[in-house]
This record gives C-alpha cells, structure tokens and sequence, in this order.
C-alpha cells in the first residue's frame, strides 16, 4: 500500500524519566482526512512538530512520501500550527509575497478568494487583527498550497462557531483525493462530519486507529462519545 | 533557496540598521561640526581669551569636548545596539514563534544559518565600516579647520604628507616595509573576518542555549558571556605564544634595526594571532550550530 507517512518505531523524550511519543509505529495512506486525537499531554503536537521538522525525534525514523524529513517533504507538507508564527509587522499581502516565493504549490488566487470572502484586508497589518483573524489568515495561507499534507494543529480551537463552519468547509473544498490531511483538535464533535480516519493517542502511545465508519459499525458511537468512553477520567 | 532566504533577511534587518547608519552619519555631522567651531573659535587668537571672553572660551572648548565624548559614547552605543538587534532577530525568528515558519521552510539548516549569518555579518560589517569613514571624516573636518583656522600658516596635510614620505623612505632603507605591508594586509582581513566571527559567536551561544530545557535565553546569553570571556583569555595566550619569539629579539638585540623590525613583527603578529583566533572560533561555532539545528533542533 502507498503510504504518505510512515512512523518507524519513533520514540521522542525530553528528559530521562518519561516519553513524549513512545515507541509509535503507525502508517497513514493517502487521500483522507485522519483526525489526530487524544486528551492533554498525549504526544500529538510533539507528533506533528516531529513531522515537520521541529522536532527532531530520540530515535526511529520518520518519512513522508517515503523520504526522511528535510527540505523534500517541507516543501510537500502545509502546517498549521497552533500558534502564530507570523511577523507582526508585516501586511497579509507581504505574507502572501513571502509564501508565493517559497512554496511552489501556493495558489495566490486561492488565497485571494478566501481572504474576500472572510473580508480580511490584505493591507492590513498581522498585529492589527484579532487572534482570531490571525488564525484564519494562517489557514489561509496553509490551505492555499497544493500540498499532498496538511497538518492542522487545533485549526478551530481559538475562533467562532461561525468560523469554524467556514474552516471546516475550507478543508472540505480544497482538499483533494491526493492528498491527506491530518487535525489534531479536541473539539471533536465539530470535526466528526468531515473525518474518514482517527488516531488516539494517550502517554505517547497509539491506542487507536481505526477508521470513522468502523466507530459507528462496530461501536454504534460517535466518535466524540466513544472518545469520552476510552479516555473517560 | 538560498538567494531567497537573504532576500526575506535583507528586508527583514534593514529597517533597524539604516536607522543605525543614519544615527552614525548624524553622529559625525554634529562631531564635526562642534569641533570645527571650537578649532575655528579657539584659533582666532587669546586677544579675545584676554578681552574678557574668557567663559565664551571655556563654553566652546567645553562644547568641543562634550560633542568628543558625546561622539564616542554614540559610537559605542550603536555598536551595542546592532549587536543586540542582531542577536534579537536572530532568537526571534530562529527560536520563538516565527521560528515555527522558518524552519518549516523548504530549506537546509545550512541554507538558513548561511543566510542569518552573511546578512548579520555583512550589516555588522557595514555599520563598521560606516564608524571608520566617519572618524576619518572627523579627522579631515578638525585638520581643514586648523588649515583654514591659520590662514594656511599651519598644514596639518602638508605636514602629515611629509611625515609620511618620510617614514616610507626609512622603511625602505630598513627592510620593514614588507611588515608594515603585512600588518596592513592582517587589518583588512581581520576587519573583514571580526564581524562574521563576531556574528557567529552571538547565534552560535544562542543556538547552544536551545540545547537547555528551562531558561533557554537565559542560557544563550551566559553562553555568549562566557564565550566571550573564554575568547578573551584565549586572545592573550595566543597572542603572547605569537609575539614571544620577537620580544626575546627585542630583548637581547643591541642593534636598533633588529629591534624595529622586531616590534614591526610584534604588531602583525598580533594580528595574525587575533584572525586565527576569530576564524577558528568562528568555525567551531558554525559547526555547532549546524549540528544543534540538523541533529537537536527542539523548538518549544
């Protein structure tokens, strides 16, 4: 089968006594949206950063369309991280400038499109917007390029009810079968609809990777309520 | 990729070192100009000093020395000022937020720390240069006004021109001209090298930083202290091992040329020894850095 990541026995500490990720092996394939989910401290967005090259993992190995991390697959992978990582004296349109110059997947029009419709000036300054606008420019940007990756960390965790249908429709109409995208969230039940595949992870552990279909089959849950059943306190 | 990274970095510095250059150029406008009216006043005679304008004297010299200080004390403010506009930018877009954008780039840690460094350099390198055109501006304005202060009866150029010939025919008759050529060829290469090196010390102690799990800044600037301690101590040693053989000359030599050409060796031994210390720092610091970004980049 033709995966897009492959996690080799990928295990990731910060000191000596515990495990950020541990001992992960796990395969994504192409073409769907997997949805990364766990309760606080369960290793994903240490996941998510070693998939990106923010992180560099203790040990096992990491590839994306079957290369190790490193310029070749940042240049396929579009994060959204779930900060901003945006100069805040710079206008939306040098942002765009900027990513234009470095990604060649990024699609100005695309990017226009959706800063009209989310009536976001593109003169305007980063840190003249609200934290929440601040977000939708970055899924903008993230959601502009034809990436075969998508990475969202917490994409809808700091903006509207409003925006977060707006978000979640964005995901929709701009992904293509080609690629996968993967968020990370833990407002599950707004992201439910749009998911094809889940991940649990817990203490740095996969627990779970079943598909969305196979939940409602086998389970008879929603995603969301047989979250709480797994990782109830 | 690489001619990109520099673009984005030229934009990204620019604003705050033109502001420097611009407090450089204004430095040496009003330097010049205070010393040129005291020189101008000054020279006019003490027929005015003994007419009772005795305070007006005292006021301008005082204005001539405050503008002196006020100059030196600008200079070494801006050269604080880039190094810790430098050292912010870098940590700012290497290991805070932003940081999260660069090194998701489509770029090798190489490519990226190339590109910091070269423009960082080259800006350090620039206003550097900028200090030495304005201090040799200085010079021309104080030497002008004792020139025209005189009504030609002192040339200081004339002067200076002649003391010059002078002292190049005797080099010629002694043998030192290839040690002053070598001195002056060890100058411009350490002017050249001293602010990369200068550079890569900075991000390098702030990169080695990273490597902490708590108080990271914190640890990137006792880095950087301790470096530049370590660097300072290492300059004396190698600088003593590099001189010895020309001060034992000194010493026992009863012959002046010898010892001329001795001291002439002394000086571009010093140098010498202070640009393989820079390059070598530099080059070890580098290489850690590569390192840290390729091999332990843990970004928070």
């Amino acid at each position: 089968m033709d995966h897009l990541i492959d996690l080799t026995d990928v295990t990731k500490s910060y000191n000596a006594r515990s495990a950020a990720v541990d001992h992960v092996m796990l395969s994504l394939p192409r073409g769907k949206i997997i949805g990364l989910l766990g309760p606080n401290g369960s290793g994903k967005t240490t996941l998510i950063k070693m998939l990106n090259g923010l992180l560099v993992p203790t040990s096992g190995q990491i590839r994306i369309s079957g290369m190790p991390i490193g310029p070749e697959t940042k240049a396929k992978v579009a994060y959204l991280p779930d900060r901003t990582y945006l100069a805040g004296n710079q206008t939306v349109t040098q942002i765009l400038d900027f990513f234009e110059d470095f990604y060649q997947d990024f699609s100005r029009e695309r990017a226009a499109q959706m800063l009209q419709s989310l009536h976001i000036d593109p003169k305007a300054r980063m840190n003249s917007l609200s934290k929440g606008t601040k977000e939708k420019v970055q899924l903008i940007l993230v959601m502009s390029r034809n990436a075969e990756l998508y990475v969202l960390d917490e994409p809808i965790a700091g903006v509207d009810p409003a925006a977060r249908d707006y978000i979640l429709r964005t995901i929709l109409n701009n992904y293509n079968p080609q690629s996968t995208v993967l968020i990370s969230t833990h407002l599950i039940s707004d992201i439910e609809q749009v998911l094809h595949e889940v991940v649990f992870m817990r203490y740095g552990k996969i627990v779970l990777y079943t598909s969305v279909e196979n939940i409602h089959k086998e389970k008879g849950k929603s995603v969301d309520a047989y979250f709480r059943e797994v990782f109830a306190c | 990729m690489l001619k990109k990274l520099m673009k984005y970095e030229w934009k990204g510095t620019f604003k705050i070192c033109l502001i420097l250059l611009a407090v450089v150029a204004g430095a040496t406008l009003v330097g010049a100009l205070g010393w040129s009216v005291m020189i101008r006043y000054l020279s006019r005679g003490s027929a005015e000093y003994h007419n009772g304008n005795e305070m007006a004297s005292v006021a301008v010299t005082m204005m001539g020395m405050g503008t002196f200080f006020a100059y030196i004390l600008t200079m070494a403010g801006v050269t604080y000022l880039l190094i810790g506009y430098l050292g912010v930018h870098f940590y700012k877009t290497m290991y805070t937020d932003e940081g999260y954008l660069t090194h998701t780039l489509p770029a090798t840690p190489k490519q990226i720390l190339f590109s910091k460094v070269f423009v960082a350099g080259c800006w350090n390198l620039i206003i550097l240069g900028a200090m030495g055109i304005s201090v040799v501006v200085l010079v021309i304005t104080i030497f002008g006004s004792f020139s025209s202060s005189y009504n030609g009866l002192y040339n200081p150029w004339a002067e200076m021109s002649r003391d010059f010939t002078q002292m190049w025919r005797e080099l010629n008759d002694t043998g030192l001209k290839v040690e002053i050529v070598h001195t002056i060829v060890s100058t411009i290469l350490a002017y050249i090298v001293s602010p990369f090196s200068g550079v890569i010390m900075l991000f390098g102690s702030l990169t080695i930083g990273q490597l902490a799990s708590k108080h990271k800044l914190l640890v990137g600037i006792l880095t950087y202290v301790g470096v530049l301690f370590a660097n300072s101590i290492l300059g004396q040693i190698f600088r003593f091992v590099f001189t010895l053989p020309y001060l034992v000359r000194v010493s026992t030599s009863s012959s002046s040329n010898v010892a001329a050409r001795s001291v002439a060796g002394n000086m571009s031994s010093t140098l010498d020894a202070s640009l393989a210390l820079a390059v070598v720092t530099g080059a070890i610091m580098y290489f850690v850095m590569i390192q840290i970004l390729s091999k332990k980049l843990n970004l928070d």
